[in-house]
C-alpha cells in the first residue's frame, strides 16, 4: 500500500496506542477552539518541534507545509485583502486591513496546530495497529472492516482501472477528442469497473459470511498494540476534557 | 449416517434450472472429484455443499442437503464455518480484505469464532506452515501472486478446521508450478478431512480421488470410481481424459489398442497396459 | 441497524471508487472530481442510509490517504449520500432527466452544508484552486458566505449532475443477478 500517510516510527509516540493517539488528536481539536489565538500559535509551534523530533520528521514536515501552505495564502488573501476595508499600506504599496491580518494569523494559527496533530497522527499509526485496536476493545467488527478493506483494495482497482482502460483504448476508446466525446467516453471504462466490483462483492461477502466473520459481536485479534499502563486513565481524562473543551465552545460561540 | 447426503436437490435461478434432481451421499474421509464442463452446475453445487446456499435471496424448488443430519439452515453460523470451507476459482474474491498481513489473514477466520489467543496463534502457525507460507507471513495478501493467494486462502479455509474442504477448478487461473504446490497440499491433507474437488477435466483429481461423479445440464449422471466413471460414454463425450487415457484412445481409433482393455487413467497405469499392448502385439 | 455484510462490501467498493474517481477523470482530461460516484452508487443501490454512511466512510478513509481535511468535510459527502439514497428511493433515478435533476439538487443541498465548515472552520478558504472564485466574488462586493457558497455550487454542479448520469448509466447496464439483490432495484423490478 503505497499511498498511505504511515512512516514507521520508532521513538515513543510511535509506540503509544493507537487509541491514546487518537484521543490525543481529538482532545487536542477541541483544545484550540478554546484557547486564544496566541495560546495555539505556540501549541503550533510545539507541534513543529515534536514533528520535527521523529524518525520521519522531514516527511511530515514535507506534508504539513504542502496541507498547510496553500490554505494558509488563500485565508491571508480573503481576511487580508478582501474581507476588511484596508488601513494600512505595506511596502507603501499594498493596501491590507489590520483586522484582517488578525484575524488571518489566528485561523491560520488553529488551522496550522489542528493539522500538524492530525498529520503527526496519521504518520506515526498504521491503519492495521488502529483497527486491531478498534477490536481488541470489542468495537463491531464491520466498522473496522469498512475502513481496512478500501485501503487494501485501492491498490487492485487502480491496476484494473488502468488495465480496462488500456483494454478499451486498443478498441477504438479515444481520449484525445473533445470533451464532450471524453464524457461519452467514460462509460466505457466505469461499466466494467463497477460490474467486476460488485461481482467480487458478491464473492467475498459470501466467503466473509463462510468464515464466520461477525458471527460474534467481537473477534480474537493475533498482535493487539500493547496497551501501556496509564493508557486506559489518560484516554478516559482525555475524552472528559474534549467533551468540556467542546461544551465550552458552544457555550462560547452562543455567547 | 453419511457426513453429507442429497436427496433429490433442484435449484432454479432466473427460470434456469441449475441443479435437476441431485441425489447423493458423501462419507467422512472420501476424495470425491466432480466433473463437469462449464454450466454444468458445478460451482452451484459447490456452493450448496459448503451451505453457501440456500441464503435470504435464493432456496431450493424441491429437496434438501443435510450435512451431519442437519439442513445448513439449522446450522449456526459459528458451527457450520467450523464444518465445512470452500475453495473457489479467483483467490482475490476470496480475501478477507480486512487482514494487511498473511498471518493475519489466515488467522481471520478462527479469530470470528471468538477463540482464545493461543490457539489462534497455535493453529495459525501450524497452517502456514503446511501451506508453506511462513516466509510470507508479513506480507500483504494483495501483493502476493495468484499461487501465493490461493495458498493463502487453502490455508484461511484450514485454519477453520474443516470436516469438509470444497475446492471449486482451485487451480484454473494457476501456473503449472503453483498448480502443482496446491495439488501437494491437498493430497497430503490429513486423511479426517472430507474433500471434494470440482473440476472441468480430472487430470489433477485423478491423483487422488477414489471417487468420481460427472455432471451435466446439473443432473449427476455417473457416479463411480474414476474408471466407471471417466470411461463412461456421457465422459468421453463431455470432458478431456487424463492424457494417457487419451493416447490409449487415439490407439484404439488405429486398431492398436485391445478391445477390453480399460484405457489408463494415471502414470502408472499407463506404463503397465501400454506395455502389455507392446508384449500382445510382438 | 445492522448491514448485511454484502452491504459493507458494496461501501468499500463505493468508498475506493470515489478514491480512484479523481484518476479517471484526470485521465479523460475532464475537469470535474469523480470523488462522489461511489457514494451515489451505494446510496441508489441500497437506500440514503447506506448512502450517508458511505460519504463518511469515505472521507475518514481520504483523510487516511490525502489528509485530516477531508474528515472536515465528511458531512458533505453524508449529504451527498442521503440525497442521493433519497432520490433513489423516490424512484427518482429511472430517467436521464431524473438522474440530471438529482444531480443539481445534491449540488444544491451539499452547498448548504459546506458552507459553514468552510467558513466556520477554515475561515473561507480550502487551499484549493477554486479558492481564486471566491477571490473574485469577494472582489465584486459579494460576502464571505454568499462567495463561498457560489463558489462551492459552481464548482460541483457539473461533477454531480456528470456523477449521477454516469450512476444511472452504470445501473441500468448492470446484470440482474448483481443489480436485483439490493433493495431498491428490487423495488424498481417488481
Amino acid at each position: 500500500m503505497s499511498s498511505l500517510l504511515y512512516r514507521t516510527e520508532k521513538g515513543w509516540l510511535g509506540r503509544e496506542h493507537p487509541l491514546t493517539k487518537l484521543c490525543l488528536v481529538l482532545w487536542a481539536v477541541s483544545l484550540i477552539l478554546i484557547v486564544p489565538w496566541q495560546a495555539a500559535a505556540v501549541l503550533a509551534a510545539l507541534v513543529t518541534a515534536l514533528g520535527a523530533t521523529l524518525d520521519s520528521g522531514i516527511s511530515w514536515l514535507k506534508r504539513w507545509l504542502l496541507a498547510l501552505t496553500p490554505l494558509a495564502i488563500s485565508l491571508f488573501i480573503i481576511h487580508v485583502c478582501f474581507l476588511h476595508p484596508p488601513d494600512l499600506l505595506w511596502f507603501g504599496l499594498i493596501p491590507v486591513s489590520r483586522r484582517g491580518l488578525l484575524e488571518s494569523v489566528s485561523l491560520i494559527a488553529r488551522v496550522a496546530f489542528a493539522l500538524g496533530v492530525f498529520l503527526l497522527f496519521l504518520t506515526v499509526t498504521h491503519p492495521s495497529a488502529l483497527l486491531k485496536a478498534l477490536d481488541a476493545k470489542k468495537v463491531p467488527p464491520g466498522l473496522s472492516y469498512v475502513l481496512a478493506s478500501p485501503l487494501l483494495l485501492l491498490d487492485l482497482f487502480a491496476e484494473r482501472a488502468r488495465s480496462i482502460q488500456a483494454a478499451q483504448q486498443t478498441r477504438g476508446l479515444s481520449l484525445d477528442q473533445s470533451v464532450l466525446s471524453r464524457l461519452l467516453a467514460l462509460p466505457a471504462l466505469l461499466v466494467p469497473l463497477v460490474t467486476l466490483g460488485l461481482m467480487d462483492n458478491h464473492s467475498r461477502s459470501a466467503a466473509l459470511t463462510g468464515r464466520a466473520f461477525r458471527a460474534f459481536p467481537y473477534r480474537t485479534v493475533l498482535s493487539p498494540p500493547p496497551d501501556q499502563p496509564h493508557g486506559p486513565i489518560l484516554r478516559r481524562i482525555l475524552l472528559a476534557a474534549t467533551v468540556l473543551q467542546g461544551g465550552l465552545a458552544t457555550w462560547l460561540y452562543w455567547k | 449416517m453419511a457426513l453429507l447426503e442429497i436427496a433429490d436437490l433442484t435449484f432454479e435461478l432466473a427460470g434456469r434450472t441449475i441443479l435437476d434432481g441431485i441425489t447423493l451421499s458423501i462419507e467422512r474421509g472420501e476424495r470425491v472429484a466432480i466433473l463437469g464442463a462449464n454450466g454444468s452446475g458445478k460451482t452451484t453445487l459447490a456452493q450448496w455443499l459448503a451451505g453457501w446456499l440456500p441464503n435470504v435471496d435464493h432456496a431450493a424448488s424441491r429437496g434438501k442437503l443435510t450435512f451431519d443430519g442437519r439442513e445448513w439452515k439449522d446450522w449456526p453460523l459459528p458451527q457450520r464455518a467450523a464444518a465445512v470451507q470452500l475453495v473457489g476459482q479467483l483467490p482475490v474474491q476470496q480475501l478477507s480484505g480486512r487482514e494487511f498481513t498473511v498471518r493475519d489473514e489466515v488467522a481471520f477466520g478462527p479469530g470470528n469464532l471468538g477463540l482464545p489467543v493461543s490457539e489462534v496463534s497455535a493453529t495459525t502457525g501450524e497452517v502456514l506452515e503446511l501451506c508453506e507460507l511462513t516466509h510470507l507471513a508479513g506480507r500483504d495478501p494483495f501483493t502476493l501472486s495468484g499461487g501465493e493467494q490461493q495458498r493463502t486462502v487453502i490455508a484461511s479455509a484450514l485454519a477453520m478446521k474443516p470436516r469438509l474442504l470444497i475446492l471449486d477448478e482451485p487451480v484454473t487461473n494457476l501456473d503449472p508450478s503453483a498448480s502443482e504446490h496446491i495439488v501437494r497440499l491437498v493430497s497430503e491433507l490429513p486423511p479426517d478431512i472430507t474433500v471434494v474437488w470440482l473440476d472441468t477435466s480430472p487430470k489433477i483429481a485423478i491423483e487422488f480421488a477414489r471417487r468420481f461423479l460427472l455432471l451435466r445440464n446439473g443432473k449427476c449422471v455417473v457416479d463411480g470410481s474414476p474408471c466407471q466413471v471417466l470411461l463412461h460414454p456421457e465422459s468421453l463425450a463431455t470432458i478431456t481424459l487424463p492424457p494417457s487415457a487419451q493416447a490409449a484412445r487415439l490407439a484404439a481409433k488405429a486398431g492398436i489398442w485391445p478391445d477390453g482393455l480399460p484405457y489408463p487413467l494415471t502414470l502408472q497405469e499407463a506404463r503397465v497396459r501400454f506395455e502389455q499392448v507392446k508384449h500382445d502385439q510382438s | 441497524m445492522r448491514f448485511s455484510t454484502r452491504t459493507l462490501g458494496l461501501i468499500s467498493l463505493a468508498v475506493v471508487i470515489n478514491s480512484i474517481g479523481g484518476q479517471i477523470a484526470h485521465w479523460f482530461r475532464l475537469p470535474i472530481f469523480l470523488d462522489s460516484i461511489g457514494t451515489i452508487l451505494a446510496a441508489v443501490l441500497e437506500g440514503p442510509i447506506v448512502g450517508t454512511v458511505t460519504g463518511l466512510i469515505s472521507n475518514l478513509v481520504r483523510s487516511l490517504l490525502i489528509g485530516p481535511v477531508e474528515a472536515a468535510f465528511a458531512p458533505v459527502s453524508m449529504m451527498i449520500g442521503l440525497v442521493a439514497g433519497l432520490c433513489a428511493r423516490l424512484n427518482c433515478f429511472k430517467y436521464l432527466w431524473q438522474a440530471v435533476l438529482a444531480g443539481i439538487l445534491i449540488s444544491f443541498a451539499l452547498t448548504l452544508v459546506a458552507v459553514p465548515i468552510q467558513v466556520y472552520w477554515f475561515g473561507g478558504a480550502t487551499g484549493a484552486g477554486s479558492d481564486v472564485i471566491i477571490f473574485y466574488f469577494l472582489h465584486v462586493g459579494r460576502a464571505l458566505v454568499g462567495s463561498v457558497a457560489l463558489t462551492i455550487l459552481l464548482s460541483n454542479i457539473a461533477d454531480k449532475v456528470i456523477s449521477c448520469v454516469a450512476v444511472w448509466f452504470i445501473v441500468r447496464q448492470l446484470p440482474a443477478r448483481l443489480s436485483g439483490v439490493y433493495t431498491p432495484m428490487k423495488t424498481r423490478h417488481s
